[in-house]
Parts: structure tokens; sequence; C-alpha cells
């Protein structure tokens, strides 16, 4: 009785504490629908039944309703780059980074034929139609300065014309206008389209031809031709416009591979997902998700950090949902370090944006994605490449950083660079896979079994309480709260003394879908990285 | 023949530099006073070579010609001999192909260039072929408009009358001028000697030109400006710049001596049916005029009364304000509203304006200051614009530039049915010479002199001035064309049966239009005067505009006329209509040909844009017959506001366009949002507020969307109902908006009406709240009257805002700020704990130590347009402040460090009496508590609550004697403004 009453009194005493989902970021596919794992698009089109298809990797994708990946192809090949994906006719076609035109059949769903693309070719159009002119052929390629055509039955390239002289600059793309005559665009310093009337068999130089523009590709819409210029933007080369908008260019400028036109708008294809437009160039909702999700960072301003298959930083912003659009200065997802070889193993969340643990490198990053200017680069080495071998766990406090590396907990004073790690005693820190931090003075480590609370004193830090917690994979700190997660679990802790307040799990998540691989919390919000699903998932945390 | 390099100006201030030590170029016109020619004359440029030495080798000095657009017209290669002496110079005839600018650019395969002149820049000279004078028309005063401001020397009287100008400037009826010692000296003088007095004679003429064998004064007028100016004797207190309100004793002196000044000048002028005076100028308060609006008024008061009763043909004209754009016409209505209108006869402005000008709305800021003045004065006023300009300088493309952009005002001006306009100025007046004035030149000056240099060369400015003056000095507006495109505009101006049309594109591309002109032939000029002639199609003219006008001749007077019966003539110029809703064409359609019966079709073809539909009219009329043209344009629900050019044309039976008009339908939001605000209650609950207000009139329902970026679960929506033309607030607050008042947002806010017209803007916002007091504190460093308020807590290193190595953790600082208000201050309670006080300094130093820095924003959130007019543009400043408040040796300081509005807002140390300061250390926490009088921060009596300043604070941590900066925690940006936050007065609730 008496212990009954002690437990009870104890209960009346504990603070409360809820976690509910607050929202989804960053996997546009409905939570009972098979996650997208596809981050970046190569290639956007509308087939014959108004259909929408990205092109991913080595797939098709349709979309229906703009929302949901409905079907899938999958290619011999990724998509060549540049290349994109095209229409003509009731088929699709797709230029492979192994040398061939795939054709597709996307009615039936599968490939028709597989074309070779002639040697050295380094451009390839599709003219949407049949026509005259160049209209007539399957595809229009740029191998050298030489225009060729592929015939639609699939016989030998023709040839078309050799372009002129152009020393210094390079052609960007190919295309065909309405009348069938070609249109070449180049790149910097030369900036400018010209135009092959077909019917004569020469190159236009009246009418305001050759025009100014650097296109990445050409694109029609009824019988008009736009051009996806360098900086993003869409605008109209040749013919009438039915009306619509054009896109107006990125601030930050850069390209998108691929754009197509439909009734609500333009949706580009980019390395940020598909993405579409509304007309005045706001992006309204991105197709894709987070493959790979490795780990989660929240940022002072409002924005997280994803991290994806180690090499790859993705932002969002902590209000975002299924269908946000990540930011960057240059439209692309961050690279890992000044190169591509590093394999980042965790990360943690800074004012202005975080620290990555780079396994692979042994080192740690600072990463700053507002440092965008010219000349200028978001990563900063933090702690050169073998100074943190066998790093596992990484967490920031107020001042200091720190790292449990080789079984040693080092810290060091994270505002200077580089950061002077130094040793700091830890219980049992060879056991230690995970790390949190409330301030300073107090951590939060998991092992394989518990998880245990630490402040610290003269001697380092020692531990104030454990308990049994076996298969924690991520921690993060709130106000009075310690968040615990496995990969299917997420409970919340007291952190006086580790009394669990709160727990959600998987089955109560959309899709029953969970596998965390992180953790972040912003009061109050918890965020969590799902693997599985390819999202981020946001909890609000209510706590008395 | 060598290719020559593209040589800029930076290029070619590099290759200076590099070629400092070698030879050096000059060059100059057969005509170094002004390089301006007319046709026929010979252009000549001298050119120079000095520094040469026999080791120099293959020496060539490239020529480049080209145009105000940079199009290159000719180009040469000089062998310069350089064993033949040290200075080689050569004299080369210029090309000239017609009127208009031309830029020699010289380069030496050294790399040396021409150097700067003056306000010209390194690498070229320039000249100009204008229209001679001899052709030019002298229309009577008044309808003569173009005027300019200048120092004119004498040396260069010929500028004047080469670029066309009539009105000058005069200031020799100024009150200062002519009583500078006392009350009555004007009138005490004798008349005779007044008439007799060589500086009150007028300027009939400046300048002459050759008319054949001889040579003719040019006639002028003279702009009598600035009648009012206080004298030394009549501005009390310590002079400045500014104007100042008169005493009982003074408004006397001054009507009577406007009826003495009127009288002379009356005399002086007896030939003019009408006598311009512009009483005031720049009359802005406070940095032009120190007084009340009421006490402007009244000087314009006495002016009216004086001058009339002086000379009864006098036209009294104000109020003179430094510009015309939104600003500019509100604190017009401010003067209108206390009675201006009855004491003018005229309205003049210094019409500065945004550039460019045409899609910052100078057409709609003209229209608006008509429609006030009509509707305060009960008529037409006539419109003076007396100054204008644009400062734009530093390059050939910016001149390009400058000189498209004041020509298209001009021409604009003229077009709204402004009498007259003052080009500001006839030269540059010096880079040293307030920086932000250099640039407004016509001309460069090529001294070192700012005023009245006696070496000027043209911009393009000044020709493309040249041909408009030919062209059009003597016309009257007959009307705008505004339906071309949506960045198409033009005017017709007539002069009897002479028609000029002025048409140009200001977006940026071609724009091929097609004009009915009613004439089987027209001329068409470029804007430096250049034409040609021109058959149409059944006289229809294709034209392809751009962003430099070009003016068609010839046009018929039947068709273009402001009096014309024209085939289509509808009753607005500007329809305005709102989405969901439609817009009424209404007018009349007579038959092209007179005496003629006419079969046909109208299209109206709205903008695409505005989602209006097109419409084709059948259209059959008897000879001589009018028809009534009534249309409904219905307006898709989901538009953009702004203007929408309807373009319609009427088509004969074979399908030809016979004639065109149009008009600018301007689609308006039916609602709103006039407020956004933060809401902070006492019981912590947190919102916003979202103040409509209901624009189209028949009151509204709808639905207010608010979401916060950056915050999830932020968005929040609130029905709303207006009644008819009402404003009402949309509010909600609660617990679970998840905001920091450390802090900025950005807030979307949605609006959507029952009709389904949606529409969304963002706002900044805060969420710092001062809490109204209903006593003030004790300001003793206690914190005993500020229990029940909760503090905003600072701690840790992602606060650190200054020397973040200095900061050693939380141990080392935390900060607790508490603010709150009342009528008479606003009352700050801070409290530092911190391991170690030390502020070893005093005064203006104690930044150094311990202290609290706190800068302040008084006009958070307003907007100061920019006019183009340098000086406005430079006394217009938010009230802005810095403070510092210290616990020093000598006891508790504040000291205000910056201050955007001194003569308010002083800088220097602030007594204990202007500012009650507590400062109290102990138990390791320093808390300040602080009263700061409204006064101190630049108003002159407390915001009402819901009300916001922008706030920023400092608290400075020196942990060390020999530390060489403090860190600080911090909140929001200290030495940005823009990055102050929102510190809002709630109301206690």
């Amino acid at each position: 009785m008496g212990r009954a009453l002690a437990l009870l009194a104890l209960m009346a005493w504990l603070p409360a504490a809820e976690l509910r989902l607050s929202g989804v970021i960053g996997q546009s596919e409905p939570p009972t629908a098979t996650p997208l794992a596809v981050l970046g698009f190569a290639g956007v089109a509308v087939d014959a039944a108004g259909r929408l298809w990205g092109a991913a990797g080595d797939r098709l994708l349709r979309v229906d309703d703009g929302v949901t990946v409905a079907a899938a192809i999958v290619l011999p090949a990724g998509i060549r780059s540049p290349g994109g994906l095209a229409r003509r006719g009731d088929r699709l076609l797709a230029p492979l980074a192994d040398g061939r035109l795939a054709v597709v059949d996307p009615a039936a769903g599968r490939i028709e034929r597989l074309l070779p693309l002639p040697p050295g070719t380094t451009r390839v159009h599709c003219p949407a139609q049949p026509g005259p002119g160049a209209g007539r052929f399957l595809a229009v390629v740029l191998a050298g300065r030489q225009l060729l055509g592929l015939p639609e039955d699939g016989s030998a390239a023709v040839a078309i014309a050799t372009l002129p002289e152009l020393p210094g600059t390079w052609v960007e793309a190919v295309g065909v206008l309405a009348g069938g005559d070609v249109v070449v665009g180049t790149g910097y310093p030369d900036m400018r389209q010209y135009r092959l009337a077909m019917a004569a068999g020469h190159w236009v130089n009246a009418a305001g031809w050759p025009r100014p523009g650097w296109p990445r590709q050409y694109l029609r819409v009824g019988e008009a031709t736009w051009m996806l210029g360098h900086d993003g933007a869409v605008a109209l080369v040749d013919g009438a416009s039915d009306g619509r908008p054009p896109l107006p260019a990125q601030a930050t400028g850069q390209p998108h591979h691929g754009a197509v036109a439909t009734n609500d708008g333009w949706w580009t294809a980019s390395a940020r997902g598909l993405v579409l437009h509304a007309p005045d160039g706001r992006p309204l909702r991105r197709l894709g998700g987070l493959p790979g999700l490795a780990g989660v960072a929240a940022t002072g301003d409002g924005a997280l950090l994803a991290l994806l298959g180690g090499g790859l930083v993705v932002r969002l912003g902590q209000d975002d949902g299924p269908t946000g659009v990540p930011s960057s200065p240059d439209e692309q997802a961050w690279h890992i370090g000044h190169g591509w070889t590093g394999r980042a193993s965790a990360l943690a969340g800074e004012r202005d944006g975080a620290l990555l643990l780079d396994a692979s490198a042994g080192a740690l990053w600072r990463f700053e994605p507002e440092r965008a200017r010219w000349g200028d680069h978001p990563w900063t080495a933090a702690a050169p490449a073998g100074t943190l071998a066998a790093a596992g766990a990484l967490a920031v406090g107020d001042c200091r950083v720190l790292v449990v590396a080789g079984g040693r907990l080092l810290e060091a004073d994270r505002r200077t660079l580089p950061l002077a790690l130094a040793a700091v005693a830890l219980p049992d820190a060879t056991a230690v896979r995970v790390i949190a931090c409330d301030g300073d003075d107090r951590l939060y480590a998991a092992t394989a079994g518990e998880v245990a609370a630490c402040a610290r004193g003269p001697g380092g830090f020692a531990r104030r309480w454990a308990v049994p917690a076996p298969g924690v994979v991520a921690l993060a700190t709130l106000p009075g709260l310690v968040a615990t997660a496995t990969e299917r679990r997420i409970v919340l802790l007291a952190a006086a003394d580790g009394h669990p307040l709160a727990e959600l799990d998987a089955e109560a998540l959309p899709g029953r879908r969970l596998r965390v691989t992180g953790l972040a919390a912003q009061p109050p919000w918890l965020l969590v990285a799902d693997a599985d699903g390819c999202r981020v998932l946001r909890l609000r945390v209510v706590h008395d | 023949m060598t290719p020559i390099r593209t040589v800029c100006a930076a290029c070619a201030a590099f290759s200076l530099l590099a070629a400092a030590e070698g030879p050096t170029i000059s060059a100059d016109t057969n005509r170094p006073g002004t390089s301006l020619y007319i046709p026929g004359e010979p252009v000549q440029v001298r050119l120079e070579v000095a520094g040469l030495t026999p080791t120099l080798r293959d020496l060539v000095l490239s020529l480049r010609v080209e145009d105000a657009k940079g199009r290159e017209l000719e180009q040469r290669s000089l062998q310069v001999p350089a064993d033949q002496g040290a200075t080689w110079s050569t004299a080369i005839e210029a090309p000239v192909s017609g009127l208009g600018y031309y830029r020699l650019r010289a380069e030496l395969s050294t790399g040396a260039t021409l150097p700067q002149r003056g306000n010209r820049g390194p690498g070229y000279l320039t000249y100009a072929v204008v229209p001679d004078p001899a052709t030019r028309r002298q229309p009577v005063p008044e309808r003569t408009y173009f005027g300019m401001q200048g120092g004119f020397n004498d040396a260069i009287s010929e500028v004047v009358p080469l670029l066309g100008v009539r009105w000058m400037m005069d200031g020799s009826l100024s009150w200062q001028r002519n009583e500078p010692r006392q009350a009555g000296e004007f009138a005490a003088r004798a008349l005779e000697a007044v008439l007799a007095d060589p500086a009150l004679k007028p300027r009939l003429s400046y300048g002459t030109y050759a008319a054949g064998q001889e040579r003719r004064p040019w006639a002028v007028q003279p702009m009598h400006c600035q009648v009012f100016s206080n004298p030394p004797w009549a501005k009390p207190g310590k002079p400045d710049g500014r104007q100042v309100a008169l005493t009982p004793e003074h408004q006397e002196a001054f009507r009577a001596y406007c009826t003495a000044v009127a009288r002379a000048n009356a005399r002086l002028r007896p030939d003019l049916p009408v006598r311009v005076y512009e009483v005031a100028w720049e009359p802005v308060i406070p940095w032009g005029f120190t007084g009340t609006p009421a006490e402007l008024v009244r000087i314009f008061e006495l002016a009216h009364q004086g001058l009339h009763a002086g000379d009864p043909a006098a036209l009294v004209v104000g109020p003179c304000e430094a510009g015309i754009n939104e600003g500019g016409v509100q604190d017009l209505e401010a003067l209108l509203k206390l009675g201006l209108a009855r004491h003018l006869d005229g309205y003049s402005v210094h019409p500065y304006h945004p550039q460019p000008s045409e899609p910052a709305g100078i057409v709609r800021h003209i229209r608006e200051t008509k429609a006030l003045l009509r509707r305060y004065a009960g008529r037409d006023l006539p419109l003076f614009g007396t100054e204008m300009g644009y400062a734009h300088w530093g390059s050939p493309g910016n001149e390009l530039e400058h000189g498209r952009c004041v020509v298209r005002q001009d021409l604009i001006m003229l077009g709204e049915g402004f009498r007259t306009n003052f080009a500001f100025y006839v030269h540059d007046l010096g880079k040293d010479v307030f920086a932000h004035d250099s640039g407004y030149g016509y001309m460069h000056n090529l001294t070192a002199t700012p005023f009245g240099p006696d070496r000027v060369s043209p911009k393009p400015a000044a020709a493309a001035y040249a041909a408009m003056t030919w062209l059009l000095e003597g016309h009257v507006s007959a009307g705008a064309i505004e339906w071309l495109g949506d960045t198409a505009w033009g005017y017709a101006y007539e002069d009897g049966d002479d028609i000029v049309l002025a048409l140009w594109d200001w977006g940026g591309r071609p724009r091929p239009v097609t004009l009915p002109v009613g004439a089987a032939e027209v001329e068409v000029l470029d804007w430096m005067g250049n034409g040609e002639r021109r058959r149409t199609a059944d006289g229809t003219l294709p034209l392809v505009l751009g962003e430099e006008p070009t003016y068609v001749r010839g046009a018929a007077r039947s068709l273009w006329g402001a009096g014309a019966a024209r085939p289509i003539s509808l009753a607005d110029g500007e329809c305005t209509g709102f989405p969901g809703g439609a817009i009424a064409l209404r007018g009349t359609l007579r038959a092209p040909q007179a005496g003629q019966a006419f079969t046909g079709e109208l299209l109206v073809e709205p903008a695409a844009a505005s989602g209006m539909r097109r419409a084709v009219l059948p259209v059959r009329l008897a000879a001589g017959q009018e028809l009534a043209l009534e249309h409904r344009l219905e307006v898709p629900l989901q538009v953009a506001s702004g203007p929408y050019p309807v373009r319609l044309t009427l088509l004969d039976a074979a399908g030809r366009s016979v004639a065109a008009g149009g008009l600018r339908a301007e689609v308006r939001p039916p609602v709103a949002i006039e407020r956004v605000r933060p809401l902070l209650r006492a019981d912590g609950s947190r919102g916003i507020a979202v103040e409509v207000r209901d624009v189209q009139g028949g009151g509204q329902h709808g639905i207010v969307t608010t979401r916060l970026l950056k915050v999830p679960e932020s968005e929040r929506q609130t029905a709303f109902t207006l009644a008819p033309g009402a404003t009402a607030a949309a509010t909600r607050a609660d617990r679970d908006l998840a905001v920091d008042a450390t802090r900025l947002y950005t807030a979307e806010v949605g609006i959507r009406l029952d009709n389904g017209f949606a529409f969304s803007q963002q706002a900044s916002l805060g969420f710092l709240p001062a809490r109204r007091l209903a006593r003030a504190p004790a300001i003793d460093g206690s914190f005993d009257d500020w229990q029940g308020i909760a503090p905003v807590e600072l701690a840790g290193a992602d606060r650190v805002v200054r020397s973040p190595k200095y900061h050693a953790g939380a141990d080392d600082q935390r900060v607790a700020l508490r603010c709150a208000w009342d009528e008479r201050a606003l009352y700050l309670a801070v409290a530092v704990r911190d391991d170690a006080f030390l502020q070893p300094e005093t005064g203006a130093m104690v930044w150094k130590g311990d202290c609290l820095q706190l800068a302040f924003n008084a006009d958070q959130g307003r907007v100061f347009a920019r006019s183009g007019n340098g000086v406005a543009d430079a006394a217009q400043r938010a009230r802005q402040s810095e403070l510092a408040l210290a616990l020093t040796a000598q006891g508790p300081q504040a000291w205000r460090h910056v201050s955007t509005v001194p003569e308010r807002m002083p800088t220097g140390a602030i007594t204990a009496a202007d500012l009650p300061l507590g400062a109290v250390w102990k138990d390791g926490v320093l808390r300040y508590e602080a009263a700061i009088p409204w006064h101190q921060l630049g108003l002159d009596a407390a915001p009402p609550a819901g009300e916001a300043i922008g706030f920023a604070l400092s608290a400075n941590d020196l942990d060390e004697p020999g530390q060489s900066d403090p860190s600080a925690l911090g909140l929001f940006d200290l030495k940005n403004p823009a990055g102050f936050g929102i510190l809002t007065l709630t109301d206690g609730n």
C-alpha cells in the first residue's frame, strides 16, 4: 500500500509530456505509398496522354495529378547529362549515358527500341512532332561540329549541316523550331542562338538572328519554341506565346535539367527534384524524397539540414511539408567537404549551420550554407583529416564540441578553428555510440544497452544516472528532457532522472514506417530522420 | 588597319596606371568651350601625344568614334612618330553622320588613353551636332515650355540657344536679397532707382546665334523664384540654410514686400500678359522649412495677397515641393487640407521622381496630383515644373540611361499638361561637390569649378534634349497614347496643324507597333532629331519602339489633335475595376472618312496578362453618324493588380486598320491589407492582427490566413466582415504559436474573399513586448516594480554578438531583459549576471567596458521613398539613435553615440534629468533600470499602443583590464537598422 501510494505520489509529481506528430518533411509520396527514394530529376516530359513523366537515375517515373508516382519504367542506363527527356508524338525519348537513345512507349510502360547515337555525340534534341525540315528526324544530334539527324526508321544518321567556327565557345543546346529550322545555342562568352534555315540550307543572319541567349535546352509548347536558359529562366525564342508567362530566372541561377509546360505551370527537373513553379517563378511544390537519410540537424533560423547517403547535405525549412522544396544558393544539394570522397557519419546543428563528422577521413567539417558569395565556400576544415580516427559520435554544446573517437571523448572550443581537441574523461567511453549535450556541462551518452546522464566536474564527466535503453541510435536534448530513439521508437526521458515521460513508435506514424538515423531538437520541435520513409518527421514536444 | 580594342573607362584607368611613366595623350575639339555644333559646321579634333622618346617604336594611336549607344561609327589608326620630338600632334576631321551625340575614344598602343577631365571619365571626349537655333520657332510666352537651371557662364552662352532653353531661373525678386537689413527696405527705394537697378533688370535674352550673316540674341523668359526667403533679421535664433516661420510683425513685412516687388516687376515686364511668381523653394518640413504646415500655408497666403495687390497680372505658384513621388503627393495633400489652394494661382513642384519614371508610377503621381488640386481648388490649376533631374553618372552606359530617363520624363510632363519644366542641371556639379548631386548635368563639367565652368562637353542628354526642344517647343499636349502595350507609352502634341507624336517602350525589348497616322507620308525622327520620310500603307505606320523616344511628324490633326473627332474616342483614358467585376468601356465611334458611311469591326484587345477577353464588335455607321460604344470587360477573379492596356482597333471591311485608340484598365484589389501587427497578450498567448480595408466599397466577407515562415504549425485563419469602405481587424492569439521574442519573422498574410478573389503579401514581425504600465517604476536599480513582467533571457554562445573569443560560456554572462512604457517614457530593466564587473571608463568610452548599448529606430517600418532629388533624399531620414548606459566610477551614466537627427537628439552625455538611470552591482548581478523619455528617441509623444519601434541591444562584458574588446550577448544587429528587432508597445492586456 505504501509503495503504491509512493508510486502514485511520484506519478503525480512527474511533469507531464507528450509527443505528437506535427508533419512530414521532404517526402512527396503519400505515407501509404512507397516512399520516393529520389532526390533530383534529370529530365521531364508530358506524354501524348497528358501525363507527367520524370527521369531520375535509371528510371522514368510517371506522376499522376502532379503528386503520386503511379508507374516506373526501368532504363538500361541513366539519362545522359545534358540530355533530358523528350516527347515525340506518342513516344518518349530518353538519351542515355551509355550512348544510346531509348524510345519508350509510355502507354505500354516499356522500352520499344534502343538506337545507337552517332560517335562523338555531345548534344541531342528530339523534335516534339514529326514535321518539316529537321522535324522529320527522330533526333537531331551534334557530334563535333556536325549536325546529324537520326531517321525515324533507325537507319544511319544523316548529315544536316556543319556549324560555323565559334572559337572560344561551345554549343550548349540544339533545338528544332516549329517550321523545321534548327536552332543552336552557344555558351559563354558567345551566348547566342544561331538559326539554320533548312529549306535554304544556310544560317540565317537577319530578323534578329543570331539572337542573344545562353540556352541549356529548347522546349516546344504548341507552335512556339522556348528556351530553358542557363540561369533557369524559360523565355520565348520563336513563334507566338499562348499567353503563358515565361518562367523568371532563379535568383541564384543554376540550371535545371529540363522543363515542361502544363496547365498548372512550369515543371522543372533539377537536382532538387521535380519542381512546379508559379508564374512568378516561386517554387510551389516538389516531387522527390530524401534517399539515404543518415542524419538531421536544426539551425537557429528555422531550417533543417539533412545528411543524405553520407555525402550530400540538403536544406529544408522546419515548417516545410511533404512537397517542400529544398533551398540552396545554387539549387543543388551540397557535397560534403571540398570534394566528393568524404562520408559523413554524423552531424550536429549550430546557429548558422552544422558540424559534420567525416568518419572515412577522420575529419570534422564546419558547414555554413549562407557562405555563398563568389570566392567564398561553405565548408571549413574544423579538424583536419586523420585527426579523429575511428570517430563515431558528435555533439555540440554551448561553446564546446564533443566527439567520441578512438574510444575516447574529445572536446574543444568550437569557436576557434582549427579545433584544439583534448581528451576528457567519460565513463565507458569505449562503448559509447551516440552523445548529446545540454550546454557544456551536461552530456547524455548511449551505449548498446543504456542511456546515461553525465555532469562535468573537475575530473571530467561523471555519471549522474543511467537507465536501460537497448538499441539507441540517436539522442537529442530539449529543456528538461532527453529524447532517445531506437530504430523504431522515440522515447522522452526526464532530464533530471531519466524517467520515461512519453513515447511514439512506428505503429503510430504514417505508413507505420520508421527507421531512425538521427534526431535534432529545436524546441518545441523534435526532428526525426526516417531512412525507411526517406523523410524527416517533425514531432511537437509538449512539456509542462 | 589594326583593329582597335574596346576601351572602357576601367580598362582605360588601368592602362593609364600602367602607362604612367610613358607618353600621354590629350585632345580637344575646335570648339573647346562647349563642343556643340550645328549641321554644316566642321568638327575637328586636335590630338597631342607628349612624352615621346626615340626608344618608343611602332607607336600607334587608335581612334574609335561611337554614338550614344556605343555603336561604332568609325575607327582609324594613326602612326605616331616617336623620333621627331617629345611631342606630336595632329588634327582630324571628326566624323559626323547627322544630328546627335558622338564619343571619340583614343588609345595609344602603350595603353595610355585620354585622361579624366573634370566630370568626364577617362578615355574619351564628346561632341554633338544639334539643330540650328535659326530654325527654331519662338513661341508666345504662355506656350513656352522648356527651361533649364544652370550656372551659365557667359563665356559659353551659346549653350542656351543650342539646347533650345527658353526659361531661366531668376532669383532677383527674393526677399532675402532685396531687404537684407530691415523691413521696408525695398519699398523705401525710389521706383526709378528700382527700375534702373541692373540686378533687377529682366533678362530677356541670353547668348546669341547665327542667323545668316548676323548674330541675333536668343530670347528667354525669367521664372521668378524664391520670393520668400527669410532675410537674416527675419530669422531668429541660430540661422542655418532652412526657411523659418514668420512672427506676426515679420508677416506684415513680408506681405508689404510682396506688394512692393510685384508693383516693380509689373513695371519691369509690362509686355507679359501674366507674370509668374514662385513663392518658395522646397519648403519641405523639417529640412527646408522649420515651421508647421499651417505656418507655411500662412506664408503663401501673405504672398498671394501681397503679390496680387502689387501686380494684377500676378500668377502665384507653389508650393514647390521636392518631388512628385508618393511622399510628395502626400505632403501636398497635407497642405491642401489646410487651405493652400486658396492662395495659389498655379501649382509648382520640383518634379524629381525615381528613375526610370514610368514603372515607378510618374503618370499616376501626376494624375493624382492633378486630381488633388482639382478637388481642393475646385478647378484645374496650371502646372509648373521648376527643377527636375536625375543623378546618374560614372560610365557611358549610365550617361545613356540618364539621357533616356530625363528626356522621357520631360515628354511625360509636357504630355500630362505641364506649362513648363526646368531641367536640372546644365552641367555636372563636380565629383567633390555634394556627392549625391554628381551626375545631374546634361553636359560634362570639364573644370574644377563647381558652378559656371567655362568648359563643358555634351552627354547624350544634351543632344537629345536639343532635338526635343526643337521639335516640341510651342506645342501643347493632345493626349496620352497609352494602349500600345504594357510598357509602351507616348503622347500626341500639337501646335496648330503641326502634330508630333513621341513614342517609346521602357520595357527593355523592342516593341513593334502599328499606328494610324491619317496621312500618306510622315516624317519619322530618332531621338536626336534625324528624320526620314516614310510612306504609309493606308495611313498606317509600322514602328519599332525602343527605350529612346521616336518622333512622328505629320500625322493628321483630324486624327491626333486634341479637338479631333476621332473615329474612336473614349470617355475615359483610364478605367478602374476589381477582380470578379467588370470595367465599362464607353465612348463614341465615327466613320474614319468624313461624309462617308463605314462598315467594319472594332477589335477590343486587352493585354493578355489581364485575362480579360478579346472581343470583335461589328460596326456599321451611316455618313456623319456617331455610335455610342459600350462594352464590358469582365475582370477575372485571379488577376494581379495593376494597369493593363486595352487597345481598340477599327478595321474596315477588308480587314485594314483605319483607326486605333485605347485606354489603361487599372485593376485594383478589392481589399487592402493596411497593417500587420503582433499580438502579445499578458497571458502569454501570441498571434497576429491584420487590419483589412474595403477598397471596392461594397463591403466584403472573407478569410485572413496568416503564417510565419519557418515556424511550423503557425498557420491561422480568421474570418472577417467589412462594412462598405470600412477597415476591420482580424485577430487571433493562442498559446500554441511557437515564437521567440528574440527573433524576427516574416509573416505571410493571405486574403481570400467569399467571391474567390485571393492575394497575399509578406510583412516583417517581431514578438518582443513592452508592457504598458499603469504606474511608472521607481528608477533605482531594484526591479521591485517589475514583478509580473516575464524577462527575455539571453545566454549561450549563440547569443554572442561581439568578440566571441572573450566569451567564456554560460558562467561568464547571462542577460535578462524587461521592457515597459507609458505616456512619458520607455522603461528598461536589464539584469546582467556576470562573473566579473569591470567598467574602467567614463563618458564616451564606456562602450569598452561593462555596459548596455541600445539602438532605437522611432520610424520602424516607415518607408522613405527615394525621390531622385539628392537634397531631399539626403534630408529624409529615420529617427535613429544609439545609447550607452553604464555604471561608472562616477555613478550611472548615459551617452548618446549615434543620432540621425542631431538637432533633436544631440550626441554626447545625457544628464540624469533627461534620462533617469539606476545601475546597481550586487551579488554578481548588474541591474540597469532606465526611463527613456520619448523625446530622447526623437518623438514628440508616446506612440499609441500597438505601435512598434526598432530596437537592438548589446550587453558588453569586459573581463580583463587588458582585453582589447568586450564580448557581448545581444539581441538583433546593433549597428544595422535593417537588422533591428521590433519592440511592440502593448496595452497591458
